[in-house]
């Protein structure tokens, strides 16, 4: 949740309301107002506050969606009160009219009903969304998420099935209105989507017992999704997919795909099923912390150098600023 | 808000064989700035070159924050994307684990 809020907060910078009414101009300058203001504060009862605030003096505005999704993050993820998160977004659902809005607001409710598994309410918005034909592959992979979540094997199946329509073209640029990528970038999205609905639909299989099948997807889906930068598959591929050979006794190449996500990525999934394998190669798990400590440093990828400059210029290169530890991290200013 | 707390860990392993370096996107330099300055921040501070990209093309990175834990021998043994509760203790401790190699 904290990537997806993060990407919202990134686009909202962009997206400025065109509308030249009174009111929507109040409502844009109390909204930057609050991004200011919620920028300097540091705690999540503050900055639910300033969210709130917006929320309440102006429930109908281009940003509904966007705060909304900002203030159930602070009070549902942050301070734990789900049942508190989920009755305000609903009294502000029901405060909104414009067809737009209500359709943007109605997103945010798939995907907080999900989160917070009250699938029933989740699929009634869900059908209704889909009825005015607003269902896009974002909401379809959100119920995916949270159908797995809930071990919902079958209505996982269902959506991936009812995704997998949208594994087009041109159903990505309609997803994409604003979007100015080449179709060789549209291709690769699309890719990546056939990907992505490849590696769910093959975990749920594998639950429903389904084992030969999985692997065979997850196999096609390697080839499809996109990889980081220390060569793990995303959206959890190489987990599942470990964990799905682990079931077939097969551990020499569970060991391979765990590796990494069990011991870079400090993924405690994929650290149980390394641990899983190495029992089931050697029939305990006497001497598993050494054996983990070599395999780390064996699947540890060399660090790429590079040159940049400081904000006076200067020019740094990393081989010079490294250190017995080096913290490398990569941030943009919220 | 995780820069402020790499600055705190920063000023505990200075001494004791930690680098702290964060390359910015470099989407939006003037706020950049101002949240330096504001927030005191004194490790490595670098700006991503547009053209070169080594943000988005050499490393791959497109969520924030992305961090990693590099070792003597230039070996990546942390990867982490995001930043929550609890995070901070983690990484804490894979240095601390990083340094007693």
């Amino acid at each position: 949740m904290v990537k997806r809020f993060l990407v919202i907060l990134a686009v909202s910078a962009f997206v400025l309301s065109g509308c030249g009414n009174e009111q929507s101009r109040k409502a844009e300058e109390a909204y930057q107002k609050a991004v200011e203001t919620r920028r300097g504060l540091d705690s999540p009862e503050e900055k639910l506050a300033v969210t709130k605030k917006f929320l309440d003096e102006f429930p109908e505005s281009d940003h509904t969606a966007g705060m909304l999704s900002a203030a159930v993050y602070y009070q549902g993820e942050q301070l734990g009160d789900t049942a508190g998160a989920v009755a305000y977004a609903e009294t502000i659902r029901n405060q909104v009219d414009a067809p737009e809005i209500e359709r943007a607001v109605d997103k945010e409710m798939v995907y907080l009903y999900g989160e917070f598994g009250m699938l029933p309410k989740m699929l009634a918005v869900a059908d209704r969304l889909s009825t005015a034909g607003a269902l896009g592959f974002d909401d379809h992979w959100n119920i995916i998420g949270s159908a797995i979540k809930a071990h919902n094997w079958v209505l996982a199946r269902e959506y991936c099935e009812k995704a997998r329509e949208l594994v087009n073209p041109e159903s990505y640029r309609a997803d994409n209105p604003d979007s100015k990528l080449t179709n060789e970038e549209v291709q690769q999205a699309v890719r990546n989507r056939e990907g992505m609905l490849l590696v769910k639909d093959a975990w749920a299989r594998a639950n429903q017992g389904e084992i030969d099948a999985a692997l065979a997807d997850f196999a096609k889906a390697d080839g499809l999704v996109e990889r980081s930068y220390i060569d793990t598959p995303a959206h959890g591929l190489d987990v599942y997919w470990g964990e799905v050979l682990l079931l077939k006794g097969e551990y020499q190449s569970a060991e391979t795909k765990l590796a990494t996500a069990g011991l870079v990525t400090r993924n405690e999934d994929a650290l149980a099923g390394l641990k899983k394998a190495y029992v089931g190669m050697r029939g305990s798990d006497s001497g598993f912390d050494v054996y983990a400590a070599e395999l780390h440093r064996s699947v540890a990828k060399t660090v790429d150098d590079f040159e940049l400059s400081d904000y006076e210029g200067e020019r740094h290169r990393l081989s010079k600023l490294r250190n017995d530890v080096t913290l490398l991290a990569f941030w943009f200013p919220t | 808000m995780e820069l402020p707390r790499l600055e705190t860990l920063w000023q505990t392993y200075r001494d004791k064989g930690l680098s702290v370096v964060a390359v910015e996107a470099n989407r939006d330099r003037d706020r950049a700035r101002k949240f330096i300055t504001e927030k005191n921040l004194t490790f490595h501070l670098l700006e991503n070159d547009k053209k070169e990209d080594v943000v988005g093309e050499k490393f791959k990175v497109d969520s924030f924050p992305t961090s990693m834990l590099i070792d003597r021998d230039g070996k990546i043994m942390y990867y982490h994307v995001g930043f929550q509760k609890g995070d901070e203790a983690e990484l804490e401790r894979e240095i601390l684990e990083l340094r007693g190699q």
